[in-house]
């Protein structure tokens, strides 16, 4: 299957559209830090420059601001592309160019899977162990603590099942 | 292009909605919860919490899988749909999520279909998903707002900052205000008695999904928008999202150190403000919660 066709089966956009307007890139806040500006992946999509596409920090990249998506001209929905890379790459195992922006996703997941809802302190807990980075942010965590704005524990969604088959339809599935 | 919320039926007295707290407003963003309720109360609306919500999955599940994003949201969004009454929604990262849903759930057949096969989550669409915002954004609840105005927001030039979530992309958030220049949040504050000012970082992302994945590069994108608003001569911000009030109001000291100035902005929820412009109790309570501080900027007010 041609790349462009695997990311339309994840993402029913149409690239193919794309004619090298720029708009994405030029409205892209993250563009300066991205080996690919949004519309050179666009144009690698369609070259079928798989390898370089799935390998590339661009795909991470992406904070999802959706700026570039409301820009096409030709209804490109380019936010949606880059997450459809990002699921191709996880689910061939590839290592993210981006690894820690990675690791948050994957322990926010985790946590969501566990009880259905965000716990904020245990997510940062969560994530502070994926990462063995323990002491980054510390004044803010204490600050915040002290406003009272750090509560330990939260209700979780009694519907366990329904959570639990989620994750096993998309993340867990073999 | 005519920028619209469509109005609620006011027909019913009061007036009842679904609720969709998020994972946030029982947390960090404690206050936008509490000022959004006792504004609703103040109004004569009524908010009825969704039974056994779950996390609408944020950025992290569309990112790494289309299905799980769109199953989580519809979940919800089935609850709602059984309760037949709109739902309301603060937190901007679980109205975008709710809302895009609905849209694709509305508009991908196959997608309709895998949800019912696979998740057993039978949602073809149709529950009237609002931001909070466009709740209040109508001309009837600005009137009703007029009227329960006790203490004008008079005394500050305020920046309304609406971020990604609400406004993009404009026909999946149902065409309700400008993408590039949006104006609801404004009314709004203008029916408080608010100054407001024109800006050009309203839209711009704050980075709120690398706010703990590439921290730096949050930091950047804050300090932009701190840039742009200090020259505005803007002198508070109201904003409508969780991750956008953590990033704004915790991220200071860091955006003065890029910036080479102190920036020293109080950061609102607009609900807040609402409350304050109100004088609810309850609300000007929780302000001492913020990071950086809002007490010289109350006092400018009064």
């Amino acid at each position: 299957m041609a790349f462009i066709d695997e990311i339309e089966s994840i993402n029913s956009e149409l690239v193919a559209k794309c004619f090298q307007c720029q708009r994405c890139s030029c409205g892209c806040p993250i563009v300066d830090e991205m080996d690919y500006a949004p519309h050179q992946i666009m144009r690698m999509i369609l070259l079928d420059q798989r390898d370089k596409v799935l390998d590339s920090n661009t795909i991470w990249l992406c904070v999802s601001c959706e700026t570039c998506s409301t820009r096409c001209p030709n209804d490109i929905d380019i936010a949606g592309v880059m997450d459809a890379c990002r699921q191709i790459a996880i689910e061939e195992g590839r290592k993210p160019a981006e690894e820690r922006i990675y690791k948050f996703y994957n322990t926010f997941l985790k946590r969501v899977e566990a009880g259905g809802r965000i716990n904020e302190p245990m997510l940062v807990a969560m994530f502070k162990l994926a990462t063995k980075d323990f002491f980054s942010d510390m004044r803010l965590g204490m600050k915040m603590g002290l406003k009272g704005k750090l509560k330990l524990l939260s209700p979780k969604v009694k519907d366990r099942a329904a959570i639990k088959r989620m994750f096993a339809q998309t993340l867990h599935k073999k | 292009m005519n920028w619209q919320a469509k109005s609620l039926p006011h027909t019913e007295q009061p007036m009842k909605l679904s609720y969709y707290p998020g994972c946030s407003l029982h947390g960090t963003a404690i206050e936008f919860d509490v000022s959004t309720r006792e504004v609703c109360k103040h109004l004569g609306v009524e908010l009825v919490e969704l039974d056994d919500w779950n996390c609408c999955g944020a950025t992290a599940a569309h990112s790494l899988n289309r299905d799980l994003a769109a199953a989580a949201s519809a979940r919800n969004l089935a609850i709602a749909s059984r309760r037949g009454m709109p739902l309301a929604v603060p937190c901007a990262a679980c109205y975008h999520a709710l809302k895009k849903t609905d849209y694709e759930m509305r508009h991908d057949a196959d997608l309709a279909d895998r949800i019912r096969t696979e998740f057993g989550i039978d949602y073809p669409g149709g529950v009237d998903v609002r931001h909070i915002m466009h709740v209040f954004a109508d001309d009837e609840m600005l009137a009703a707002i007029r009227q329960k105005v006790t203490r004008p927001l008079e005394g500050l030039k305020f920046g309304c900052y609406y971020g990604c979530l609400i406004v993009r992309p404009p026909e999946a958030m149902g065409n309700i205000d400008d993408p590039e220049n949006p104006q609801k949040m404004e009314t709004i504050l203008n029916a408080c008695g608010a100054e407001t000012v024109d800006w050009s970082y309203k839209t711009d992302c704050c980075g709120g999904a690398f706010a703990l994945g590439r921290p730096a590069t949050a930091m950047k994108l804050i300090a932009k928008i701190f840039d742009n608003a200090i020259k505005s001569g803007i002198e508070a911000i109201a904003v409508a999202c969780p991750l956008c009030h953590a990033n704004l109001d915790g991220r200071q000291p860091e955006a003065s150190e890029i910036l080479g100035r102190e920036v020293n902005m109080p950061i609102f929820y607009f609900t807040e403000l609402m409350g304050v412009a109100m004088g609810l109790a309850p609300v000007k309570k929780i302000l001492g919660k913020h990071l950086t501080s809002v007490q010289p900027a109350l006092e400018k007010l009064s």
